[in-house]
């Protein structure tokens, strides 16, 4: 089969992702611009997404594609969630590994643990996902998979996400794409001149069908993969002219189609509000040569919300926004509100490296900010420090994270759930913010569970509990 | 154990957490991965009942997070300085350091770290939960043995009893997805004897409970996953204890427990009486306004029940002892310690004709062995809502995982939790006959409807 692949380097390595910053925003720009941003580390943590995780995130929405979780029965519940979030947890299996397995070795039960997915799913491809245990114990994954790729039929990818690879969560959708691509992605035999790639990663089916719908629109043929795709998506990938990133993580996917296809690049600003949204519509057009198409699609759907806009911008104007999120997605969010005539006063960033940086810094520029930027993921408690000084109108967040702020009082939205994607999306979301400040009845008698943290904390600064690495 | 689609009984350490967060005034600190204390929140939280957390849990959880320098050179310096931190900004009874798969692995000496915060006088213990060690029912058990055993060590003098108190154990946060609902029911019908109840999870219960297990005149256990802790509490202290292995739902299943208490220890028997008086006549009252819809709409079927030993049999029990329906596939997800299998076989409700059982938690074997009994009624988690769907059977989500369905202080045990299934039932039964009469409607009914709208 497929050459052994090499690993991806960390995020840390490859493109100098930082996950622990509070202060001004041009030194840390400057700093990961130059390369030499510090790797600050935390000597206080909360929970967060790790390389497991994440990698099983993406992994769970391939429509022909078994995983398994090579580990303990605990890895794999992340299942349960997946399936009660996103309405569909998947084909998985977990190889279930005990004390007697991390001793003597797991080979026998990925063997078994393999041959059961593609027994119960019938998959077009089985991946392997690689938890603490086994690389701990340096199991030999590899062979088996090799040999059971070759029994079966199919092929049998290992991810090697480990779980504690890299302090970026995200580094995991890098393991699994990285993995993805280069074991399943063949070289083209012809080019399609209407098709375009939208390699979507995390979003949901809703917002994925809308942009679906767009780009037919405007006369093009996507390929939406690796989620919500199947393996004929990828491997017509490098048919395409052109590859759309959407989210931060969809790079490794569209640079190795790039350098190992020649299929174009481009990761322009999410279709995430109405500007956004035009101007990505726009940018594929220009792409295409669909201009014509694209602009009397943009006229169109922004004539038919031009009132409502108006409508609402009148009710959210002046009001003070806190955001955290995966920077791309918070930066949106953020343009979209102001657009909105709302105003940003705080951003909890996920993680930073040398790409999103710049967006940063056009961001603060472009939008004449001057607060503090916060980088952490989850992190609630310094969320907290920061939202109590700060005290915004309103707190839009992502999963797991409006829940604790609106126990503080303060009125929170979780955008997880929703559509984002699309003019109709970007008018929904405003309309959850005005009515979230408008009936605040929940939130006030949240306000009896109140903060779970010292006053010592809360007068602290919110940086207190990250250091300089020493090293 | 072999591989299996997704487990459905979690790690231990997801289970020392769900355990440990239902306690007011307890800090889990986890020593781990980042990702484990997430799928604790992601499983325990938002899969689990849909149930969220008290005052800490979800993303608050503290974790150390490690990474690959501290799987090569040893975490537990890393673990000191989340533990030091940890005390600062979170007041609490307890710090419950729980360790997982990776650094259990490398050896890091998390107890030792957790020694050196104790002896600066913070309350703190350690507990190893390594997810390779078993599921979360292990995960309940052995936190449950650990506080215990922090309080013993705390405690100097020899406690004395307290008349009437009473410990419960074996209900499992975050896996029995009533579980706060069922402790709440069981100390009603306790309180309503005289007894004080000690449920030690969930709404108001703190440490100030926990401290008090050893002064307890009875424990209570109502699954398999308490019987040691009973064992252990009766040499250590002599404490008697009921070890039931299922809830008891419903007049009669409360009435011989309220009985069976008070031949160990002294109630008084008025009380007794009048309280299974008082829940009876309501209790009947209610069932004879259910027994219309019961014979109006044929509600004596067969069914299944999926989950774990002490809601299969207790809701089993129920359902054909006050109910008359009639069970016809069970099956056991929690994997019961092999002790107590032959009890379970024991306490299997017995009917005329075979009761297909199976000791599986594999979605697919699951599916596969209800596809082979056809029920008309299929009580699960929410992995058997698609299986359901396809036989046409009836279906309530009544254990773990559970996402369809947001269960907060709702309980199946006692006299109202047996009333609360009725409901649950009858409506599950309801709906499957009016979602088959809506297909079996005639097209001209539909296009009629639909020109009515407009």
């Amino acid at each position: 089969m497929t050459p052994e692949p090499k690993g991806i380097p960390i995020q840390e390595r490859r493109i100098g992702a930082i996950g622990a910053y509070w202060g001004p925003v041009q030194p840390l720009i400057e700093a990961i611009t130059k390369k030499q941003a510090a790797q600050r580390i935390r000597t206080f943590c909360q929970t967060k997404w790790d390389e497991i995780t994440s990698a099983l995130q993406l992994l769970h929405q391939i429509t022909d594609a078994a995983v398994v979780v090579h580990g303990a029965k605990g890895c794999s519940s992340v299942k349960h969630f997946l399936n009660a979030f996103y309405g569909s947890g998947g084909s998985l299996i977990s190889s279930n590994l005990n004390e007697n397995d991390s001793i003597m070795g797991s080979d026998i039960k990925l063997s078994e643990a393999i041959r059961r997915a593609h027994r119960y799913y019938n998959p077009n491809i089985i991946f392997v996902v690689t938890t603490p245990i086994v690389a701990i114990n340096s199991d030999d994954v590899q062979s088996v998979t090799v040999k059971l790729s070759n029994e079966l039929g199919i092929p049998v990818v290992p991810v090697f996400a480990d779980g504690f690879k890299s302090k970026i969560g995200a580094n995991g959708y890098d393991i699994a794409l990285h993995a993805l691509a280069s074991y399943l992605i063949p070289p083209a035999r012809r080019t399609n001149h209407k098709q375009v790639n939208i390699v979507s990663t995390t979003e949901h089916l809703v917002d994925i069908e809308y942009l679906f719908n767009l780009v037919s629109s405007i006369g093009l043929e996507p390929n939406i993969f690796p989620q919500f795709g199947n393996l004929n998506n990828l491997k017509k990938s490098a048919e395409a002219l052109v590859s759309i990133g959407l989210r931060s993580e969809s790079r490794i996917i569209g640079e190795y189609l790039e350098s190992e296809q020649g299929v174009h690049f481009v990761q322009p600003i999410p279709p995430i509000g109405i500007k956004a949204t035009s101007s990505w519509l726009t940018f594929i057009g220009d792409l295409y040569g669909h201009q014509s198409e694209a602009s009397l699609l943009v006229r169109l759907k922004t004539t038919e919300c031009c009132a409502e806009i108006e409508r609402l911008s009148s009710k959210l104007s002046g009001l003070k926004v806190y955001i955290s999120g995966a920077a791309v997605i918070a930066l949106s969010l953020a343009n979209l509100v102001e657009e909105f005539g709302a105003r940003v006063i705080g951003l909890s960033l996920f993680d930073l490296d040398q790409n999103t940086a710049k967006l940063v810094e056009e961001n603060y520029n472009n939008n004449k900010w001057n607060f503090n930027l916060h980088v952490g993921e989850g992190q609630i408690f310094e969320q907290v420090n920061i939202v109590s000084r700060i005290k915004p109108d309103i707190y839009l967040g992502g999963l797991g994270q409006a829940a604790p702020i609106a126990r503080l009082g303060i009125p929170a939205v979780c955008y997880s759930s929703m559509s984002l994607y699309g003019y109709i999306a970007a008018t929904k979301l405003v309309k959850k913010l005005i009515l979230a400040t408008q009936n605040k009845s929940l939130v006030n008698r949240l306000a009896f569970y109140g903060s779970p943290y010292t006053d010592s904390w809360l007068q602290k600064s919110p940086n207190w509990y990250i250091k300089q690495e020493v090293r | 154990m072999s591989p299996g689609e997704t487990p459905r009984s979690a790690c231990a350490l997801q289970g020392a957490v769900a355990t440990s967060t239902a306690i007011g005034g307890v800090i889990p600190i986890v020593h781990a991965t980042a990702g484990c204390a997430l799928q604790c929140y992601l499983s325990n939280c938002l899969a689990s009942s849909t149930q969220g957390y008290g005052h800490i849990g979800g993303l608050s959880l503290p974790s150390t997070n490690i990474t690959e320098k501290h799987v090569i050179f040893g975490g537990s310096s890393r673990l000191r300085e989340q533990i030091k931190n940890t005390v600062r900004i979170l007041d609490g009874e307890l710090y419950f350091v729980l360790s997982g798969c990776a650094p259990d692995l490398v050896g890091d000496d998390s107890k030792a770290m957790t020694e050196e915060i104790r002896e600066q006088g913070y309350p703190a213990v350690y507990l190893q939960t390594p997810g390779f060690l078993g599921n979360a029912y292990l995960g309940y058990q052995s936190t449950v043995k650990t506080i215990i055993d922090f309080i013993i060590d705390q405690t100097t003098t020899k406690p004395s009893k307290t008349k009437g108190l009473v410990n419960v154990f074996g209900i499992v946060p975050g896996q029995d997805s009533f579980w706060q609902g069922d402790l709440l029911q069981l100390g009603k019908i306790l309180s309503s004897v005289g007894l004080t109840p000690n449920t030690l999870l969930g709404a108001g219960q703190t440490m100030e409970n926990w401290k008090q297990i050893p002064e307890a005149e009875l424990n209570l256990v109502f699954s398999p996953w308490g019987q040691d802790i009973a064992m252990y509490l009766e040499d250590r202290y002599e404490t008697p204890y009921i070890g039931r292995i299922y809830i008891p739902i419903g007049l009669d299943e409360i009435e011989v427990l309220l009985k069976e208490i008070s031949q160990k220890i002294n109630v008084n028997k008025q009380l007794i009486e009048k309280s299974i008086n008082n829940a009876s006549t309501e209790f009947n009252f209610v069932l004879g306004q259910f027994a219309d819809a019961y014979f109006n709409y044929d509600f004596q079927v067969d069914f299944s029940v999926i989950g774990p030993t002490s809601q299969v049999l207790g809701i089993s029990h129920f359902l054909m002892n006050t109910l008359g329906l009639n069970p016809k596939a069970l099956v056991i997800t929690d994997n019961p310690p092999l002790k107590d299998v032959e009890i379970i076989k024991h306490f299997l409700p017995e009917i005329d004709g075979k009761i297909g059982v199976l000791f599986s938690d594999d979605s697919q074997e699951i599916a596969i062995f209800l596809n082979q009994e056809r029920v008309t009624l299929i009580l699960g988690s929410t992995l058997e809502k698609d299986v359901a769907a396809k036989s046409g059977s009836a279906y309530l989500s009544i254990s773990n995982p559970l996402w369809d369905r947001i269960i907060l202080h709702r309980g199946y045990l006692g006299y109202e939790g047996g009333l609360n299934l009725i409901e649950d039932v009858g409506t599950a039964l309801l709906r499957a006959r009016h979602q088959l009469d809506y297909l079996n409607q005639p097209k001209f009914f539909d296009e009629r409807t639909i020109g009515l709208e407009k």
